[in-house]
């Protein structure tokens, strides 16, 4: 069982403002899709020879993380039951559904507010949509 | 100070191909161990590391002066060409550090080359990354392949992939225009279907399906064989350049230029890469000239091939993307990048172009004027090239464009794209 967090306020502070960032993060009237891809390019300190495409380069890279971030988060039960699975509008859900997600993002992968950026890309995709095809015999 | 090991270079790569999304198959035990390290690739390794230990005798003062010990083993490398590509950057680092015209302010060292097996086909480029003290040059799979599909399909224009310069005589200025190169198709398709070939998805490839059940795919076809000599020495000089130029980011110690925001910031500093990749290109040049001995060119010439094959290599991709993007549209799909991006692409190529050009420009003034030569053979080829290159982006264009509708949508509910 997690300590309330009213007991420790700062802890209580900083969830609150993590709260804050994710619910900008996964709601599609705050934020568009294509703008959550530019900010995860944004954060690839890579130089290309060749000119391109932040929000293309955005997908690449979430591509490039799918079978860890499967392994990650497809078998978690408390992922897996959660009411917003199947995916949803309600923002409130979405918001939850991400924080438990962003819990779950292998800390080679995100720290900060790129596992915050990572989960609510994958909450938006939907949790079904993107562990299709997850074998956890193959993981 | 201690010497780098394959073990530190192992070690911070998996971290920043971790963090940085650079390659699926880093951290995924399995799909290493099927695409890495196989014993058929690395048959080739002892003759690559032996053409590297060449260029370490050539250039001894180099390697004394700074730590590449670790690459004359093989325990660093995950695939033979990644040796190569690395000895190859050796030849461009060791020439310049003999060079009276090194700026003594950039760094030579901590150089390290990966080939990454990075798929997208929308995003095809090699990098540079600085992470933890390695400056990482990447040569992504989807690279390779998109630069052998363009050039193949460009070749298919002038009489196959197979010719040799003297097809470059025979053919008309356009070349065969009507027929649809196999190659282009297999890029168009693999751009269409990007999203789906992905080791993680499920089920028969989208290219396969696509191929058996859309028509107009059926012929979509690999490069696969032996390189001709004139494809040899074009995508040659093409990825010797582009090395050049990412060599060029590390000895500015550029960092995260593809992400700067303001176009003219980028553009500057992608000049300066240019600028100084294309002096690296010249001063190597004595590597490479003899893999050119049956090109019909002078030295002048020949060098000018790497500048512009970069060049028209890129307005290709960028020509194959607007193509499709008008298919999409016009099938009412997607075309899954940002159409914003053409047209900064479009500005910031241009710009590229024209300061490197006048960079070529002013070499062969500067080496003319000490007695080279660029005599009228070498305009007419060179002439001859270029205009056949211009005329196969307007091939590319229109065959792009005009992907039937139901071919472009079928492809599209195939590939089912994650967003």
């Amino acid at each position: 069982m997690s300590a309330c967090p009213l007991s420790n306020p700062n802890k209580a502070v900083v969830q609150m403002a993590e709260e804050r960032v994710l619910r900008d993060l996964v709601d599609p009237a705050v934020t568009d899709t294509d703008e959550l891809l530019r900010r995860l390019a944004a954060e690839n300190p890579q130089s290309n020879a060749f000119p391109g495409d932040q929000v293309r380069q955005g997908k690449a890279m979430l591509m490039s993380w799918r079978s860890q971030l499967q392994k990650a988060i497809c078998g978690k039960d408390r992922i897996a039951s959660h009411p917003a699975v199947a995916g949803t509008d309600n923002v409130n859900d979405m918001v939850a559904l991400a924080a438990l997600v962003a819990a779950e993002v292998p800390t080679a992968i995100g720290s900060g507010i790129n596992n915050m950026l990572i989960a609510a890309l994958v909450v938006r995709i939907g949790i079904r949509k993107f562990c299709d095809g997850y074998e956890p015999t193959k993981a | 100070m201690s010497l780098l090991k394959p073990e530190r270079i192992e070690e911070v790569w998996a971290d920043a191909a971790a963090k940085y999304g650079l390659d699926p198959v880093v951290n995924d035990r399995r799909a290493g161990e099927a695409l890495f390290r196989q014993p058929f690739d690395l048959e080739n390794l002892p003759a690559t590391l032996a053409a590297m230990e060449f260029v370490r005798d050539k250039t001894p003062a180099f390697f004394d002066a700074h730590d590449y010990n670790w690459a004359f083993g093989p325990a660093v490398w995950q695939k033979s060409l990644e040796a190569n590509y690395q000895s190859r950057s050796f030849q461009h680092l060791s020439m310049l550090y003999r060079s009276p015209y090194r700026d003594p302010a950039w760094q030579l060292d901590k150089v390290v080359v990966r080939y990454a097996f990075q798929t997208d086909a929308l995003t095809a480029s090699p990098f540079h990354l600085e992470h933890d003290g390695l400056h990482f040059i990447t040569m992504p799979f989807v690279f390779n392949e998109t630069l052998m599909l363009l050039f193949a399909a460009f070749l298919e224009t002038i009489g196959g992939k197979s010719v040799g310069w003297a097809a470059l005589e025979k053919s008309g200025d356009a070349g065969d225009a009507t027929r649809i190169s196999p190659y282009l198709k297999h890029l168009l398709l693999r751009m269409l279907t990007t999203d789906g070939f992905h080791p993680s998805i499920p089920g028969e490839p989208p290219m396969d399906v696509v191929k058996r059940e859309a028509a107009w795919f059926a012929d979509a076809e690999e490069v696969a064989g032996e390189p001709g000599p004139l494809m040899n020495h074009l995508t040659m000089s093409l990825v010797d350049y582009s090395l050049a130029h990412e060599l060029g980011h590390r000895l500015l110690d550029h960092r995260g230029v593809t992400r700067l925001e303001d176009l003219n910031t980028r553009i500057k500093a992608e000049i300066d890469a240019d600028r100084v990749g294309f002096h690296l290109f010249t001063t190597s040049w004595g590597w490479r000239d003899e893999l050119l001995d049956d090109a019909p060119l002078g030295q002048l010439a020949r060098i000018m091939l790497g500048p512009l094959c970069f060049a028209i290599f890129e307005r290709w991709y960028a020509g194959a993307l607007s193509g499709l993007a008008a298919a999409c549209l016009k099938a009412g799909v997607e075309p899954g990048f940002d159409l914003a991006s053409l047209e900064t692409r479009r500005q910031e190529s241009e710009a590229r172009m024209r300061a490197t050009f006048e960079a070529v420009a002013i070499y062969q003034a500067q080496n003319i004027a000490k007695g080279a030569s660029f005599n009228e053979d070498d305009h007419r080829q060179i002439d001859q090239l270029t205009r056949r290159m211009v005329a196969f982006l307007g091939i590319i264009l229109q065959q792009a464009s005009s992907v039937p509708q139901e071919a472009v949508r079928h492809a599209r509910k195939v590939a089912k794209p994650l967003i």
